[in-house]
């Protein structure tokens, strides 16, 4: 599927659309299940993940009568409707990071180098992050994660949670002085690059 | 922002799994266009995967067997397990005229009385989880037992109409030696998750929670009704409808051969014991219509190693008949447990589940024995009314 020049209009277009042809919402699909994906996965592993991806889309697809264009384009308002999955998982999710500040890692199919540059230095200091991240409020934690995981910008992330933007600064802000001082100044920071897919 | 994406690139390396398979990003193109295809209602084969709201029960009854990631058909099966049961309200009738019948004939007839109970508009059921927690201490190990309950409405026949809303209990010891061991470790108000006590070192609480609402919860009954562990999903007007034989409502409950839940459930626990909490779960989430519910109680009553074993006390004081049988978890280290199912015998409404320790397995807790209620459900109350409800008393 070619995106065309401007992907936001034609988004909402292909909303509009699906409501007459149900089947043109494939076309949100195709453009969104991978991220959306690698985001769920992020959060509840991939077991998780291989069925809460496709229900976002199920439930985007259900209210796609209820999609305002007015109120911001289509990509955040899928991770918001993906927030709303995990956050009934919160404590797989919690079980998720206890794990990873214990499991010694599994080799993963990795082929960014940048990416791999940043995992080699989380796993540096893997069981103080994946802790913090255990210990932030499920709000704080959700601003940080549609940020780092799925690439949002603030103004997307307030769009995606409801919220106003300042809040979202502001959650940002406690979210990383926790991650900073859970790190307890460490400074494993040789990624430059943070892009995903 | 730059300075920022030291922090977050860090987090997202840490966290992450990579993209979907081929296989898993067809098969949700493949439900979404079934769903296109039906007009927006859900597609049977992915239905029960949006009731994983308390995944967190599973923590008692499947003990941590697979602690991360966990499959999502046990996830909505536990979720379901917490909302309430019944198609019949529940009267606490009282235990008359014992020396009668036989214990399974006091089930059986309590699944008559099922079938004289009424429905309306709406069902209403408040829902109590426990399960023991072991706690380490080094003035000697006990278990504290957490509790959460869910009250919720939701409607008969129209989509969109329902709410849920929960709290926590707060944690308390389980039995009197285990609340001496408590005393000695110092009276703790907080405990860590067993599983990892590190990371969660204050996950259950002594202090209780005021009821919340759920409100990503709030109208999002499904058109389609599901039946968690089959792979099958029923509209309202085909739930109307479901067999009231228990033989043909046992193929019902069965899950499908060709589901993907099925390849799921090599994971399960095996035993007689197991049809008790996985047809309980079927059904846990559906308005059943009384006939039908009637006839779910004969199903389990005929089902081989399942025994009667009535009168009862259910985990709240309340009389009751039930059905028993054993349960053995399926992988490696797992213990025996005796699942039973509590009956209202006065209206057939399912008063609580219960799951206790029969023998031990090697990767269970050390301080769990047998005897230990490992994992219980009360639906306090599971009752139809025609108005709409509004929120917990």
């Amino acid at each position: 599927m070619t995106a065309p020049p401007d992907v936001a209009t034609d988004d909402a277009a292909v909303i509009e659309q699906s409501w007459h042809e149900p089947e043109r919402f494939a076309v949100i699909y195709d453009r969104y299940f991978p991220e959306i994906y690698r985001y769920v996965a992020a959060r509840l592993g991939r077991d998780a993940a291989d069925d809460i991806a496709a229900e976002t889309f199920y439930a985007a697809f259900r209210k796609r009568d209820r999609f305002d264009p007015a109120r911001g384009a289509v990509r955040p308002w899928l991770y918001g409707m993906a927030t709303n999955l995990v956050g009934r998982y919160r404590r797989d999710e919690g079980r998720r990071y206890a794990a990873l500040a214990r499991v010694a890692p599994e080799s993963r199919a990795d082929g960014h180098e940048a990416r791999v540059a940043a995992r080699v230095a989380a796993e540096g200091v893997r069981p103080q992050l994946a802790r913090a991240l255990a210990g932030l409020s499920d709000g704080d934690r959700d601003v940080l994660l549609l940020v780092a995981v799925g690439g949002l910008r603030y103004e997307e992330v307030a769009q995606a949670l409801e919220i106003p933007p300042g809040t979202v600064g502001s959650r940002m802000n406690r979210a990383r002085r926790k991650l900073r001082e859970a790190l307890g100044g460490t400074d494993p920071t040789h990624a430059e690059e943070n892009s995903h897919g | 922002m730059d300075d920022m994406r030291d922090d977050t690139s860090l987090v997202a390396a840490l966290l992450d799994e990579g993209g979907p398979s081929p296989r898993v990003a067809a098969a949700g193109r493949e439900g979404l266009l079934e769903l296109a295809r039906t007009g927006g209602r859900e597609p049977a084969h992915q239905s029960g995967r949006r009731r994983g709201r308390r995944a967190g029960r599973w923590s008692g009854r499947l003990r941590g067997r697979r602690p991360l990631g966990i499959g999502l058909c046990l996830v909505a099966a536990g979720a379901a397990a917490s909302v309430a049961v019944a198609a019949v309200g529940s009267g606490g009738a009282a235990p008359g005229g014992r020396s009668a019948p036989g214990p399974r004939e006091m089930v059986l007839a309590a699944a008559v009385q099922a079938e004289r109970q009424a429905d309306g508009r709406y069902l209403v059921t408040h829902v109590r989880d426990c399960h023991a927690e072991p706690v380490e201490a080094e003035t000697g190990d006990y278990i504290v037992q957490p509790c959460d309950e869910t009250w919720q409405w939701r409607a008969r026949d129209r989509a969109d109409e329902s709410a849920v809303w929960t709290r926590d209990l707060g944690a308390r010891p389980q039995t009197a030696r285990d609340e001496a061991l408590w005393k000695r470790a110092g009276s703790p108000r907080t405990f860590p998750y067993h599983q990892d006590r590190r990371a969660l070192p204050d996950l259950y609480r002594t202090a209780p929670t005021p009821w919340k609402e759920d409100r990503g919860d709030r109208n999002e009954n499904s058109d389609r009704y599901v039946l968690p562990f089959t792979g099958r999903s029923l509209t309202a007007e085909e739930l109307r409808n479901l067999p009231t034989d228990p033989e043909e409502l046992e193929k019902l409950l069965t899950p499908a051969e060709d589901s993907p839940r099925g390849r799921r459930d090599s994971r399960l626990p095996t035993g007689p014991g197991q049809k008790i909490v996985q047809a309980t779960l079927a059904v846990s989430d559906l308005p059943l219509p009384p006939k039908v519910w009637a006839a779910f109680i004969r199903m389990l009553a005929d089902t081989p190693g399942v025994r009667a074993v009535g009168w009862v006390t259910d985990p709240i004081g309340r009389p009751g008949v039930a059905l028993e049988a054993p349960r053995t978890a399926s992988a490696t280290g797992g213990g025996t447990s005796m699942e039973r199912a509590i009956f209202d015998p006065g209206t057939g409404a399912l008063l609580a589940t219960v799951s206790t320790v029969v023998r031990r397995g090697p990767q269970d807790p050390a301080v769990y024995r047998p005897g230990t209620v490992e994992h219980y459900e009360v639906i306090i109350k599971s009752e139809w009314t025609d108005g709409r409800p509004s929120r917990p008393a």
